[in-house]
């Protein structure tokens, strides 16, 4: 097993891993994290090169968390009920976030790094809330049942 | 205070203080103190991993190196886990339960989002010297997340990993 430490603002670990493990498939093992001020470890099989090492501190520094939160899973199908989405992109020269909701792509506006959406239906359904292009972003998903 | 091999007495020897003081005051002070370290870890955030091979939760501050004189050490640790981690302990180079892929033990109630990891070892075959101890993990499939010590409410644990030398 090889060890790559890279510091970054901040991590979404299972979005850099799934990045890792896209390019570097075989040879990407996983990420750890310790503490915001201390560098993460990328592991890799001890089969990766220095070009893979290379490949792997390249997507770390593209890596671009973005990480979703919902206040609540179930809204009254009544138009008016809201659940409030809360978008964090932390690193600070963040990209714009898009999310898709029920397949609809919806811009959501960050003021310092977070921004918010609320969710209404007027009927009962269930809305998936996910990052559109998400590779090296994200892998949360949301689920708000509207009952 | 180190050990001393007790001496083999002999009929008519003439027992002086200093033989005294190295075979039973020193020996019986070693005993009452033996190598010994107990961490507990306030990390103020919480350890992940997605790596599906075992790898040091910390290698810096969940290790422990006791240098023994026998051959038995007796070592524990608890964690709050995420129900999708697997853990193990490595001895230098090994790992304890390195007979098996998935280590010794995973968190306990898969049916939780997290659960209590707990386990007493008794590692006997050691030589006399120093040994080193770090607490590993891997996960089954995501990311799998240790609590220590975020700050935040109902995940704020700390994990503990204590050992020493029994014999």
């Amino acid at each position: 097993m090889r060890e790559l430490n890279v510091s970054l603002d901040a991590v979404h670990p299972a979005a850099l891993d799934a990045a890792l493990r896209a390019v570097l498939p075989g040879k990407a093992v996983g990420v750890s994290t310790y503490d915001p001020a201390r560098p993460i470890s990328i592991w890799l099989d001890d089969s990766a090169t220095p070009d893979d090492e290379a490949s792997a501190a390249s997507l770390a520094a593209a890596h671009d968390p973005i990480f979703l939160s919902a206040d609540r899973q179930n809204i009254a199908a009544d138009g008016s009920d809201a659940a409030s989405l809360t978008v964090s992109a932390p690193k600070p020269d963040a990209a714009p976030v898009t999310l898709l909701v029920a397949g609809t792509a919806v811009p959501v506006t960050l003021t310092d790094g977070v921004g918010t959406l609320s969710i209404v239906s007027a009927d009962p359904t269930t809305i998936a809330v996910s990052v559109q292009n998400a590779a090296n972003r994200s892998t949360d998903q949301l689920t708000i049942e509207a009952v | 205070m180190a050990w001393t091999t007790p001496a083999t007495w002999t009929p008519g020897q003439v027992v002086t203080a200093s033989d005294l003081n190295t075979h039973l005051r020193d020996n019986l002070n070693f005993l009452f103190s033996r190598p010994n370290s107990v961490i507990k870890r306030d990390n103020n955030a919480n350890y992940t991993t997605t790596s599906t091979s075992f790898v040091d939760v910390d290698g810096i501050n969940l290790k422990i190196t006791l240098t023994i004189t026998g051959g038995v050490v007796l070592l524990a640790f608890t964690v709050m886990a995420t129900s999708n981690a697997i853990f193990d302990i490595l001895i230098d180079s090994t790992r304890y339960a390195s007979g098996g892929n998935d280590g010794l033990l995973a968190t306990q109630d898969a049916s939780s989002a997290r659960g209590p990891v707990s386990a007493a070892l008794l590692i006997t075959g050691l030589s006399a010297g120093a040994h080193t101890f770090k607490l590993q993990w891997k996960a089954v499939t995501g990311t799998a997340t240790l609590y220590a010590g975020s700050g935040v409410g109902n995940t704020d644990f700390i994990p503990t990993l204590w050992a020493v030398e029994v014999g």
